[in-house]
């Protein structure tokens, strides 16, 4: 979702000619990721679809003071997350939830087919491993890793220091290279 | 032993946040523990996700919904020409079903009210204030269904008129700007449009009509059928088009300050097209999303890059005017277009919100 300079045109395009199209491509681009992050909250995909779609309501029917946005990916995700959380109060099921309380689903690691580095075996212990890690680090890893976000920006989002974020993608990435290095002890190749 | 440092390090240099610096210190940390090179380049080898797990055709389904749950809380979005047309074509047949209904209970209920309906006195002239009114601002465009099931297309900045009993005996519309017809037969009842300078009459056909203010042309561009325009300064004369046809009038008041004064008051000319392919009209490229024009002058090209994009633009220097530009814009933003333009020709800009200004 890395896509800075085609965000910021769909933005400009959207706020001062009214662009349906553009306002259709900034949609079909961030879609997924928001869907994503949605659910973590919500759980439900009917719903997170209902949080997404408010959000790109409101987006449009402000969509005259848009340019004023400085970081429309950053804003997307944090009204994402404001929306997810007024739905959460209004259900009354949650009166308060913290990002220890998401629940991420990550894209299954997957390898480069030409290098073939790892077995099989290894990559079940490495999806296990990522699996297994506390919802903070999972929803931090998810969103350096498949949203290509800075840490920055998942800073504003999720509303936690740039150091939260040094640390738990270093917990991560220790997590997974303890799951292979079991492995080292046999001969690998 | 330091790994906690190198994992830091190593998701600083995942995630494309690591300074020079840093990238230095995890290659020197590294050399003293040979240990993870292979969980490192494991782990750089998954990094990368797989491209093809996102879903388009979700997205696509969702884009709809999300447009379809917008219409419904009253938005004005999201209606391309042909899917407004079979939505107004649905909300008809929805209206006429429920009249349907409605006259039948009637003559159940004893033909009394029914036959009321029916004897109401025919052409009894509405209410000279009951108008309905079609505006479209610079940047959009709309597609109107009139009552007789005519279709009108009505591009930026223009405005259509007419009585609240439109089709009910009479068929006649008054429009400023631009709109392309596709006037519903109906032999009893010519369909009849008023411009400023000409009226253009028709039994059933496809058209476009173009008579902006301030243009020094009206025109009527014929594509199916035939229509026939009277000039409101030459009352006697018909002329009568015939397919692939168009009729240009020119305002005599701006021709006669024009120094040539040679271009006829009116001509007809055959339709233009921007392609080899004979679909490619340009009279009626702006249904197509597309501003196309040919050997014109910047200030009328100016002009329509206003209503098409929404902005002003003005001239610094009237030379700048009478530069002459050949082209197609169809995706592009004003500001590409802008920049496509200065590639034939010498100019600068300046964009300040909507506002443009030209200058050398």
């Amino acid at each position: 979702m890395a896509h800075g300079n085609e965000i910021k045109e769909w933005q400009r395009r959207i706020s001062l000619y009214d662009d349906e199209l553009a306002y259709k491509e900034l949609f079909l681009h961030c879609y997924p990721p928001l869907l994503k992050f949605a659910v973590s909250f919500v759980k439900v995909a009917e719903v997170a679809e209902e949080v997404v779609s408010d959000v790109f309501i409101s987006l449009w029917e402000r969509r005259r003071q848009l340019e004023e946005v400085n970081n429309l990916q950053v804003y997307l995700y944090v009204s994402v997350k404001n929306t997810a959380l007024k739905y959460l109060f209004k259900q009354k099921k949650q009166v308060s939830i913290t990002i220890d309380d998401l629940s991420v689903e990550l894209a299954s690691p997957h390898q480069n087919p030409e290098q073939q580095l790892l077995t099989t075996e290894m990559m079940e212990r490495i999806t296990a491993a990522i699996e297994g890690l506390p919802p903070r680090c999972k929803v931090i890893f998810k969103l350096i890793r498949e949203d290509g976000l800075k840490y920055k920006e998942i800073a504003e989002i999720l509303n936690i220091s740039v150091k939260t974020i040094d640390n738990q993608l270093a917990v991560a990435l220790a997590k997974i290279a303890r799951a292979l290095n079991v492995q080292l002890k046999k001969p690998v190749r | 032993m330091n790994h906690k440092r190198i994992w830091e390090l190593m998701g600083r240099k995942l995630a494309g946040e690591a300074s020079a610096e840093e990238l230095q210190e995890l290659g020197s940390l590294l050399r003293a523990h040979p240990d993870l090179h292979f969980p490192v380049e494991a782990i750089m080898d998954i990094w990368k996700t797989d491209p093809g797990a996102d879903d388009q055709a979700a997205g696509e389904d969702a884009h709809r919904r999300l447009i379809s749950r917008m219409q419904e809380k009253g938005i004005d979005i999201g209606l391309s020409f042909e899917e407004q047309q079979t939505a107004i074509f649905q909300l008809e047949a929805q209206e006429r079903k429920s009249w349907w209904r409605y006259a039948a209970a009637a003559v159940v209920a004893g033909g009394l009210i029914a036959a009321a309906w029916w004897w109401r006195p025919v052409g009894k002239p509405a209410s000279p204030l009951a108008l309905n009114e079609v505006v479209t601002k610079n940047g959009s465009r709309t597609a109107v269904h009139l009552p007789d099931g005519s279709q009108v297309w009505l591009n930026a900045g223009s405005k259509l008129t007419y009585n609240k009993d439109f089709g009910n005996g009479n068929r006649d519309i008054t429009l400023t700007g631009e709109a392309f017809f596709e006037v519903a037969k109906n032999a009893e009842h010519p369909f009849v449009i008023h411009t400023t300078r000409m009226d253009v009459k028709v039994l059933g056909t496809r058209f476009n009509v173009r008579a902006y203010p301030g243009e020094k042309v009206t025109e009527a561009a014929l594509i199916q059928g035939s229509i026939e325009a009277s000039l409101h300064n030459r009352p006697g004369e018909r002329i009568i088009l015939r397919p692939a046809e168009k009729i240009v009038v020119t305002d005599e008041k701006i021709q006669q300050e024009n120094t040539k004064g040679n271009e006829p008051v009116m001509e007809v000319r055959h339709l233009t097209y921007y392609e080899e392919n004979k679909a490619a009209i340009v009279e009626t490229s702006w249904m197509e999303n597309k501003l196309v024009f040919r050997d014109e002058s910047f200030v009328s090209l100016a002009a329509r890059m206003e209503r098409w994009y929404g902005v002003t633009i003005r001239f610094s220097d009237p030379q700048l005017e009478q530069l002459r530009f050949t082209g197609v814009f169809a995706q592009e933003t004003i500001q590409q277009a802008l920049k496509a333009l200065q590639m034939t020709a010498v100019f600068n800009y300046s964009i300040h919100g909507t506002d443009i200004i030209i200058n050398q």
